[in-house]
């Protein structure tokens, strides 16, 4: 770097110098960008509001009438079929509840949630809620 | 030299937002928490549990202290079957239960966690079931 008497730098050596300032921000602008837009980005998940009311009737069974809103859901959403599951522990002498909406075949999203599901006579059993968007 | 100044500055702060990012991937999930307290929370017939001398509908959470204090396994195989459910990939989770001075886990190991979660519930004879739950993988 050929510098004067006075310290200063000729024209070339000042553009180089501001070319790297312009590069280095460009980079650090484009990093923050994606690192904001991966945060802000929507991940999908099951609206698990769509199986609230799951009830446990005297007799060990499950119930849910909610499959005109798991209809809906599907077609707003763009699923071929929804299928949801509601099962408890093996020992817990319930039995399982299948519900299906749509075509339920071919490629295919699942999440699981455990759930307390409450009866008329005090007890509350854990509940294990399996969904599979049908895709 | 003040470009040379000024690259190092944007390098630390990438450095500092990097790091701010990865401390966020640490962070629980809400969902954790609930299957936690859907499950010790939840109150079914002692007989499940393994209670087969005075059945009668008792707290998951109130069981599984007993159970810990005392050295005994009642409900212990309900929760281990309805973890295993919940997550049913290899090691997919280690769980910790301490009541008092009497501690209790199953298949925590040293790999690194993707989330850890610790609830306390209130023991209905006394003190606090405390539970980590940690996700692996």
């Amino acid at each position: 770097m050929k510098i004067d008497r006075r310290g200063d730098i000729g024209f070339m050596e000042a553009m180089a110098g501001a070319m790297t300032v312009c590069i280095v921000m460009l980079g650090f602008c484009s990093f923050v960008m994606t690192d904001a837009m991966a945060d802000h980005t929507p991940q999908h998940t099951f609206d698990w509001d769509l199986v609230d009311g799951i009830c446990l009737d005297g007799e060990g069974r499950y119930t849910l009438d909610r499959t005109s809103e798991l209809e809906a859901y599907a077609e707003e959403n763009g699923l071929a079929g929804i299928s949801v599951d509601i099962s408890a522990g093996s020992a817990s002498g319930v039995g399982t509840l299948h519900i299906d909406v749509g075509k339920t075949s071919g490629m295919h999203i699942g999440e699981r949630k455990l759930v307390s599901v409450s009866t008329e006579d005090g007890r509350s059993v854990p509940t294990l809620v399996e969904v599979t968007e049908f895709l | 030299m003040d470009a040379v100044m000024f690259i190092a500055l944007i390098g630390i702060a990438v450095t500092i937002l990097c790091q701010a990012g990865s401390d966020e991937q640490g962070d629980v999930g809400p969902d954790v928490s609930e299957t936690l307290d859907a499950l010790f929370e939840s109150k079914i017939d002692s007989e499940l549990l393994g209670f087969e001398t005075d059945n009668r509908v008792m707290k998951i959470s109130d069981v599984v202290a007993l159970s810990v204090g005392h050295g005994r396994t009642y409900g212990l195989d309900y929760i281990r079957e309805c973890l295993d459910r919940m997550y049913p990939w290899t090691t997919a989770y280690g769980l910790s239960l301490e009541y008092g001075s009497s501690v209790l886990d199953w298949s925590m190991h040293a790999d690194e966690s993707s989330s850890r979660v610790t609830r306390t519930y209130p023991v209905e004879y006394g003190g606090e079931l405390v539970v980590t739950l940690v996700l692996y993988g």
